[in-house]
């Protein structure tokens, strides 16, 4: 690694904001990204399971709670989320789920679950979600933690060579914004073209020689301004 | 769960805008790097150097990466991916690999302390030292390697003993696991040449970097440099004393502008601001337990 300079120190509230920057400070202090190794990865497909549909059918046929049904319970037992959180630090809250995510039983979990199609949000609203449930982090902190946690389990699906789902099912879906922004190059290269073509002439007499065959040259020159006429052209009126 | 929805979305226009970004400044790199680039920097940055044992350094021996090889099975076991790759391929020569290339860039790791040799780490010898906080003399701590009575040699035979300078017979004291000992010819004996100590000192690194107390040892060792460093401004005949108006006298303990404990004061960095942010600049950046605790102590 042929580093040039020390990297410069980065302090954002954005993880993805900070991601960016290291890297392209990294960049242009030297560091040769395309030293990273990167295997042929596996792709994260969902794959049907009739055991899963049997699961998911049995959750949603045991109802859901009656609108108000909280408002009976004792206040003297409220459920872990009705209460103070345990951790009102985001750092504390994230430096616990991550000594639970690093696990190695959690680790096998995510990466069996990346690789069958999970999204990476999914995991990590349902980590963050048990933790809410439990007590342990506000709605607010759940936000808060939800980028890093998101990260980590990237990082697990790198390491682990899974092709994964950042959102839904969205491995071979293609980016938007590139389409539009290609689509945009490809009309202004267009524009260019027809702008350089009208602009010039086109005559029998300004081609160069040797780019279309003589004896076809000569037939437009004979044949006059009707060949030059398109064929979708509007007929004139007789 | 909509506003859930939304913060996915959110991170994953952010990375997709820094893949789009990144792309545009370096045009050679694949799309697939980049993502794993960002993924890396992005875990690394999040659990500062408490992932360095799950994404960088000794990878195959750590918690994680033991369990990505227990599911290496299970992964190539699935249906489809069993014929399409061999994932995990990389853990028979896990250092390396892209995760170590990223951490050694953010500083939580070196090419080569994955590599096996930390050249860039001291060893940690422990003698007979004077202690400023305590004032007393005090001998190797726990973890450091005891150059009282540490005598360089393995097996039985006739070593070079650098400490006295004279050729012993030693029944074998080892270094470290994995190290070979370091034995001198007769013809070094009574002086310890430059070549000879750097041999030394290069063989107790490699000893210091594969086991675990050597490790462990790295966040005892920045007290350790601190406190040589103090000791070395701190001569204790020089030290002065300050005269409080009136008649009291302070004892040097006020006095003394930085404190180093190897206990466990009840000091959480994360206390220091509830914002999170991220990056190399933050406080909690490289704050993983090695280094929490043990290096910093507030005045007692």
């Amino acid at each position: 690694m042929a580093q040039e300079r020390q990297l410069k120190p980065i302090l954002s509230n954005n993880l993805t904001d900070a991601v960016e920057q290291i890297i392209l400070d990294a960049q242009a202090a030297g560091v040769d990204l395309d030293d990273i190794e990167d295997k042929p990865k596996v792709k994260g497909q969902f794959r049907d399971s009739p055991e899963a549909l049997d699961k998911l059918v049995a959750l949603k046929s045991r109802g859901s709670a009656i609108p108000g049904q909280s408002l009976t319970n004792s206040p003297d037992q409220p459920y872990p989320w009705e209460q103070p959180a345990e951790f009102a630090n985001p750092r504390d809250a994230i430096d616990a789920i991550l000594a639970q995510i690093l696990q190695p039983e959690a680790v096998k979990q995510i990466i069996n679950a990346l690789a069958k199609g999970a999204s990476v949000g999914d995991l990590a609203m349902a980590i963050t979600y048990a933790k809410f449930t439990e007590g342990k982090i506000s709605p607010d902190t759940m936000l808060l933690v939800m980028e890093p946690i998101m990260y980590l389990i990237m990082s697990i699906g790198e390491e682990a060579n899974i092709e994964y789902n950042i959102d839904n099912d969205d491995i071979d879906e293609e980016d938007e914004e590139e389409t539009e922004e290609k689509l945009e190059e490809f009309r202004a290269a267009v524009e260019q073209i027809k702008a350089g073509v009208l602009s010039k002439e086109v005559k029998p007499d300004n081609l160069k020689s040797g780019v279309v065959d003589k004896a076809l040259l000569d037939k437009v020159k004979q044949a006059g301004p009707e060949i030059r006429q398109s064929l979708l052209a509007r007929e004139e009126d007789e | 769960m909509g506003f859930l929805r939304k913060a996915f979305k959110k991170v994953k226009k952010g990375i997709k805008k820094v893949v789009r970004g990144v792309k545009k400044v370096v045009k050679k790199i694949s799309k697939s790097k980049i993502l794993k680039t960002i993924a890396l920097v992005g875990a690394a940055l999040v659990t500062g150097g408490a992932a360095v044992g799950a994404f960088g350094g000794q990878f195959a021996t750590s918690a994680v990466g033991k369990a990505l090889i227990g599911a290496k099975n299970f992964i190539t076991g699935l249906p489809v991916v069993g014929t399409v790759a061999k994932p995990f391929e990389f853990l028979g020569a896990a250092v390396g690999t892209g995760a170590g290339k990223v951490t050694d860039f953010l500083g939580v790791t070196s090419e080569a302390g994955r590599l096996g040799v930390d050249t860039s780490v001291d060893f940690n010898f422990g003698s007979t030292s004077y202690d400023p906080i305590s004032g007393e003399l005090v001998g190797p701590q726990s973890g450091q390697i005891n150059m009282d009575a540490m005598n360089f040699g393995g097996g039985t035979g006739t070593t070079y003993n650098p400490l006295t300078g004279q050729l012993e017979t030693s029944s074998g004291v080892g270094l470290g696991a994995g190290t070979a000992p370091v034995s001198y010819s007769a013809g070094a004996k009574g002086v310890t040449t430059e070549a000879q100590r750097q041999t030394i000192q290069g063989s107790v690194r490699v000893a210091q970097s594969n086991n675990l107390l050597g490790r462990i040892g790295q966040g005892f060792r920045i007290a350790q440099d601190v406190a040589d460093v103090y000791q070395q401004f701190q001569d204790p005949e020089m030290i002065q004393q300050g005269y409080a108006p009136g008649q009291a006298v302070e004892g040097p303990s006020v006095l003394d502008p930085l404190q180093v404990s190897f206990a466990q004061p009840a000091v959480n960095l994360n206390d220091a601001y509830n914002n999170l942010q991220f990056g190399t600049g933050d406080v909690g950046y490289l704050a993983s337990d090695l280094y929490r605790q043990e290096t910093v102590g507030g005045m007692v």
